[in-house]
């Protein structure tokens, strides 16, 4: 079995681009542009359950979450993804961003978790992914 | 020529946080995409070659194409001045595009930006 045993992986011809084989051979991708670069998963609190590239929280309003990045992203054109839920109730729920007025940025990201009534709310557990080119 | 490692896994100096090639790439997003608007415009994307605005929701095309089964992970932005829930749901999912729909807590269509990834196999 190979093994290589390493801290850093550069590209040799660009160091930010390492490409990787695709599952089924007929293609290549790169390895850093399918990283996730941030996730975390909290509470109502907002408590980090667990996360990557998350400093910290925050917490501006009742359904307003937010997260601050460790590494910073490089922009804030990047995706963001992400789940909410209250265990069982009748009321579907979402996770809606403010990415196209300003409170996406490559230093943090806002989340909105609402009910769907339209009603804030902070719930038991909320999930965020975000892919994106990091600085 | 481009240099080319073949390993099944990667491990830090110290022999610890083992993660074996198969995580590598299996865990990899395939695609993502990033604030597709109304006009099936992106701020930023991954392997999609286009966008495409039907009307009420927006097709997007993958550069590589992936295998069937994928999964898609989407969210929407939220609709200023006035923030209300949106839900954003996916159909059509076809190795070289899926489609993207945007619905008001009510189910009427919304055009406010839709962000998606992708996990999966690439073709």
């Amino acid at each position: 079995m190979s093994e290589i045993l390493v801290n850093k992986l550069t590209g040799k011809t660009t160091a930010g681009n390492i490409t990787v084989t695709s599952e089924g051979g007929a293609a290549t991708q790169s390895l850093q542009q399918g990283l996730a670069k941030a996730w975390v998963s909290f509470n109502a609190t907002p408590s980090v359950g667990d996360s990557l590239n998350i400093t910290s929280l925050t917490d501006s309003a009742s359904g307003r979450p937010g997260a601050n990045y460790i590494s910073a992203m490089a922009n804030d054109d990047y995706a963001s993804a992400g789940m909410c839920g209250q265990g069982q109730t009748t009321n579907p729920s979402a996770v809606n961003f403010d990415g196209s007025y300003g409170m996406q940025s490559t230093a943090s990201i806002a989340v909105v978790t609402s009910e769907g009534s339209d009603s804030k709310r902070d719930y038991a557990l909320t999930t965020i992914l975000v892919h994106g080119d990091l600085a | 020529m481009a240099s080319e490692l073949r390993v099944n896994t990667l491990k830090d100096a110290a022999g610890n946080n083992s993660v074996g090639m198969s995580y590598v790439a299996n865990g990899s997003a395939k695609a993502w995409v990033a604030k597709l608007d109304s006009g099936a415009s992106a701020a930023a994307s991954f392997n999609f070659s286009s966008f495409t605005d039907n009307g009420s929701n927006n097709t997007a095309t993958f550069t590589n194409s992936m295998t069937s089964g994928y999964a898609v992970v989407c969210s929407a932005d939220e609709p200023q001045p006035s923030p209300v829930a949106r839900f954003v749901t996916v159909f059509a999912r076809g190795a070289s595009s899926f489609g993207m729909h945007t619905y008001t807590d009510t189910g009427g269509t919304s055009s406010v930006p839709q962000h998606a990834i992708i996990q999966g196999d690439l073709a």
